[in-house]
């Protein structure tokens, strides 16, 4: 998790990230933030995230996005 | 070019690209990705290794186009009768995509606008003071004023990339009280358009009519925009700013407006 933390967090370090429950919900994280995120996810967690995976849900707090990672390690 | 008439289709896409490394600026959800090809409006095509889709916008007569590149050496030759336009979001001016700008423009495309993210966190409200002798701002009620509204709109933001909108659009904002117009002995002589997502409220469009440039306007409209949304409740502001307005950069400066790590370069093939 601490991983993911500053990943995100390097994409976009004005956000608080351990505490939003709603980062696409409320706003404060938008498909175009999605672009970057998708990739970096990607490539340093050597996954791939599909189509299917781009839900708000999915990105709407890091335990969402954690939990989506962890299930395509698992090839869920 | 062919129509995208499942979500299949876009899975595939996905697929073919699983595992390598690929440039992509594809930033729809999927519900976005399903209510474009509902409306019939998301084309592909595909060349070897690398993939476009096209999104049909017939409110600005254009496609906008979303790639998937994985083979650099193989340019992509898009033809069509109406204008293309692509945003390629990247995170601060280290990271700007210059290997996928240069493939683009490389394939008959042309650099169009950079824009980049401006955010303001109120931590408390300080009175503003940006008042222009005989100005006044106010929540703008009177669907008359659409038609001016409407006018500086297009004759102030650019066409492809500038979220243009409909007269009907502007009423509709007008109806939700979403917009402050500054009058000058009662003519409407600019407005801000704003709305909220979220937390988040957001700057659609800022616009002064010439001849009233340079004479605080925008100052006092950010002022009561600002005001108005603190009132409601809301203390994160963020909009786009082209890189290169530097009276824009200014004054969102003087309201503690700071750049942060998202920007946009808008690439345009007519």
């Amino acid at each position: 998790m601490e991983e993911l933390i500053a990943i995100l967090e390097g994409i976009r370090p004005d956000v608080n990230f351990r505490e939003e429950t709603e980062l696409v919900d409320a706003g404060i994280l938008d498909s175009f933030d999605i672009v970057t995120i998708v990739s970096d996810l990607n490539d340093h967690f050597n996954i791939a995230i599909r189509v299917t995976e781009l839900k708000p849900e999915n990105f709407n707090s890091a335990t969402a996005i954690y939990n989506m990672c962890l299930a395509l390690k698992e090839g869920k | 070019m062919i129509r995208v008439e499942d979500i299949k289709l876009i899975e595939n896409i996905f697929d073919q690209h699983k595992g390598k490394k690929i440039f992509t600026n594809s930033f729809y959800f999927l519900d976005q990705f399903l209510a474009v090809i509902n409306e019939n409006r998301l084309f592909i095509i595909q060349v070897n290794q690398n993939t476009v889709l096209l999104e049909l916008k017939p409110e600005i007569n254009c496609y906008e186009l979303f790639y998937f590149i994985e083979d650099l050496n193989d340019a992509f030759p898009v033809e069509s009768n109406l204008p293309i336009v692509m945003e390629i979001p990247y995170r601060g001016l280290d990271f700007y995509p210059e290997t996928i700008v240069d493939y683009w423009c490389n394939s008959g495309f042309n650099k169009h606008i950079n824009r980049d993210l401006y955010s303001l966190n109120l931590v408390k409200y300080d009175a503003l003071d940006s008042s222009v002798n005989g100005l006044e701002i106010k929540i703008t009620n009177d669907l008359n004023d659409s038609k001016v509204i409407f006018e500086l709109l297009i004759n102030t933001f650019d066409r492809y990339t500038g979220d243009i909108l409909s007269i009907e659009d502007v009423q509709e904002s007008i109806k939700s009280q979403n917009v402050l117009g500054a009058y000058f002995q009662n003519e409407l002589v600019g407005f801000i358009r704003f709305y909220t997502k979220g937390k988040v409220s957001w700057i659609g469009h800022i616009a002064t009519s010439p001849k009233f440039a340079g004479k605080g306007i925008g100052k006092s409209l950010v002022s009561s925009y600002i005001k108005f949304q603190s009132d409601a409740g809301y203390v994160n502001f963020q909009h786009w700013v082209m890189s290169d307005n530097i009276p824009a950069l200014k004054l969102y400066n003087h309201f503690g407006f700071q750049k942060i790590n998202k920007s946009s370069i808008s690439l345009i093939k007519k």
